[in-house]
């Protein structure tokens, strides 16, 4: 009887003595995760940029510039055919 | 004293949600958000007022006085100094490593386009709380749906500040914005604001607007006036220019107006296309003398003649034909006096006349679009409806919405009522051709293409009378008249070179549409 109480009382310190030891565990992990949180932060900002970035390259001014810039000065005289024209006129088959 | 308590052990913040963004047809964003900060400052940390003060407004632009007098009360914890701050600035203080000096990330409007579409979209700018809020047009309308919800964190903390995993805590994560997917083409908006552009500076107009819509759907493909402003930099503007003249001026739409007039009359079954009207002289309504533009009548004309030759003694003769009662009770029909019901914040209508107090000269008048008054948007929305077989559509700026789970709420085209059968619509529509191709404006139409429209010279009303010298020049019409892919009105206001609708705003019609069927790759026959 004896026995069994002291293991009783041995298991639940060394539960006690657990659970304090994971509780400061938890405890210095909160420096971890605003680390990670900063870490997220970062990370987010990183990806707001690149897509500020990508959408000012696409962006019609910005092409419009790039354009001018490499003597795209004239806009190409564009002819239309319809589609019951031919292209090249038929001749007889020799 | 509870409040202070909970302070010290407690790490309470408020998670802002993102602003959504606003995206064109073709999936480039219009407007979205860029990494920006508050700087701000802690007075009892700083180290050397005065160096601080130079140092700050070398970067931030701001003189060095206000620097100094903001760091000057010390009893405050913190300061702010200036609001949505660049990026690149922020690195170049934090460079700096000025003690005293505070950074909190706060997001800022990006418009990738500059000031393309700026009327429309609106700006976003501060509550009397500091908070952000749309204003004007889509920023405006669309505040509640683009600004989200802020969430929240509460958890304790320890001595350091870092978060204690096994306190208490509860965190409620923001609901951000829904991205706005816009009818609008990207490029078909280009193309009206640079020929806008140059159209003003080639006829010497004072102001002058674009609308262009898709008349299957009402949705808006293109919208632009000049002059108009930056939304990044909407402070440095005249507040006037805030609103958007599409759907909140009004103006006289003049002979555009005439070939919904003949519509009327046409549904009614009162005249066909090749009714004849003896046009031998100027009509005498009530105690005044109605003539044509140029004083010179040309005998017996077709209904589609008076339209070519735009002849106002000719719809005063289909005018009374409908008589008042009809005529009011159509104008009223094709959504003229009251909202189009656009999603656009700064929409108004000019009132319409009361019933009781049309008289005969009114009416006549009226009939070739002068003392009535609509908005450019309830003008091409009732041309768009001769285009799509007589239905008067709902116009809309937004396509769809998508919130931040990914659901999308589409915004479906919305038929009001149909405003005249398809076969007069058809009729009507080969009326506006024929006065396209033998009007006044026909020198300057692009060969190949069957284009529906009407001139318009609507002279400017003045002290109680009609300025001769002052016009407003119109052209409103649609493309390829066979099947329609958009309706277009373009005004012109005052312009200097002519004042003729057929000298200035027609061929500026005539050289936006050639590039829309350039781009919407539709071939001259």
């Amino acid at each position: 009887m004896k026995k069994v109480l002291v293991s009783l009382i041995s298991i639940t310190v060394c539960l006690l003595v657990a659970q304090i030891v994971y509780s400061c565990m938890l405890v210095g992990d909160g420096k971890e995760i605003r680390t990670i949180d900063g870490k997220i932060t970062a990370v987010k900002g990183e990806t707001a940029l690149l897509s500020e970035q990508v959408a000012s390259a696409s962006s019609l001014l910005t092409i419009q510039q790039k354009a001018l810039s490499m003597g795209f000065t004239q806009k190409p005289q564009v002819m239309t055919i319809h589609k019951d024209q031919f292209v090249a006129a038929l001749g007889p088959i020799r | 004293m509870k409040a202070e308590a909970t302070a010290q052990y407690k790490l309470e913040l408020t998670i802002p949600a993102e602003r959504g963004s606003i995206i064109t047809s073709d999936g480039y964003p219009i407007v979205m958000n860029k990494s920006a900060s508050l700087v701000y400052v802690e007075p009892k940390n700083i180290e050397n007022s005065k160096v601080f003060a130079q140092l700050v407004s070398g970067v931030l632009q701001i003189e060095e006085a206000s620097v100094s007098a903001m760091i000057s009360d010390s009893s405050k914890m913190w300061i702010p100094i200036l609001h949505k701050v660049d990026e690149e600035k922020i690195q170049e203080l934090k460079s700096l490593n000025i003690k005293g000096l505070g950074f909190e990330k706060e997001p800022k409007r990006y418009y990738p386009e500059g000031s393309m579409a700026a009327q429309l979209l609106g700006f976003v700018g501060l509550d009397q709380n500091g908070s952000d809020v749309g204003y004007f047009g889509l920023e405006g309308y669309y505040n509640r749906e683009l600004q989200g919800k802020a969430g929240s964190i509460s958890i304790e903390k320890d001595v350091s500040g870092a978060p204690i995993l096994v306190g208490e805590s509860v965190r409620i994560e923001p609901e951000n914005g829904s991205t706005m997917v816009l009818w609008l083409d990207r490029t078909i908006q280009n193309i009206v604001e640079q020929k806008l552009a140059e159209g003003i500076a080639k006829y010497g107009a004072k102001e002058g607007s674009v609308v262009v819509m898709d008349p299957a759907t009402g949705g808006i493909l293109a919208m632009a006036s000049y002059p108009s402003y930056h939304p990044g930099q909407y402070q440095q503007f005249d507040k006037e220019l805030y609103k958007n003249p599409i759907v909140a001026s009004a103006y006289e739409p003049g002979s555009t107006f005439k070939a919904l007039v003949m519509g009327a009359a046409i549904d009614k079954g009162l005249i066909k296309a090749t009714s004849i009207f003896e046009e031998i002289g100027p009509i005498a309504v009530s105690d005044y003398t109605i003539r044509t533009w140029n004083n010179e009548y040309n005998g017996p004309l077709t209904m589609t003649q008076v339209l070519e030759h735009s002849s106002n003694v000719g719809m005063v003769y289909v005018a009374k034909l409908l008589g008042i009662d009809a005529f009011v009770k159509y104008i009223k029909n094709v959504g003229f006096g009251v909202p189009t019901n656009i999603d656009l914040e700064d929409e108004s209508s000019p009132i319409a006349r009361s019933d009781k107090d049309w008289k005969e000269i009114d009416l006549a008048t009226a009939s070739f679009g002068q003392g009535i008054a609509v908005t450019p948007l309830q003008m091409v929305r009732a041309t768009a409806a001769v285009a799509n077989g007589g239905w008067l559509m709902e116009p809309h700026m937004v396509k769809k919405m998508q919130d931040t789970n990914n659901r999308t709420i589409d915004i479906k085209p919305k038929k009001v009522r149909q405003v005249m059968s398809s076969a007069t619509s058809q009729v009507v529509t080969e009326m506006m051709t024929s006065a396209v191709d033998n009007g006044e404006a026909k020198w300057a139409k692009p060969k190949g293409y069957r284009i529906a429209g009407k001139t318009g010279t609507a002279q400017i009303p003045v002290a109680g009378h009609y300025d001769d010298k002052r016009t407003i020049a119109s052209f409103v019409g649609f493309a390829p008249a066979d099947k329609p892919r958009f309706a277009m009105l373009v005004t012109l206001r005052e312009p200097s070179s002519s004042q003729w609708g057929s000298e200035t705003a027609a061929p500026l019609f005539f050289t936006i549409a050639k590039d829309i069927f350039l781009y919407l790759g539709i071939p001259a026959q």
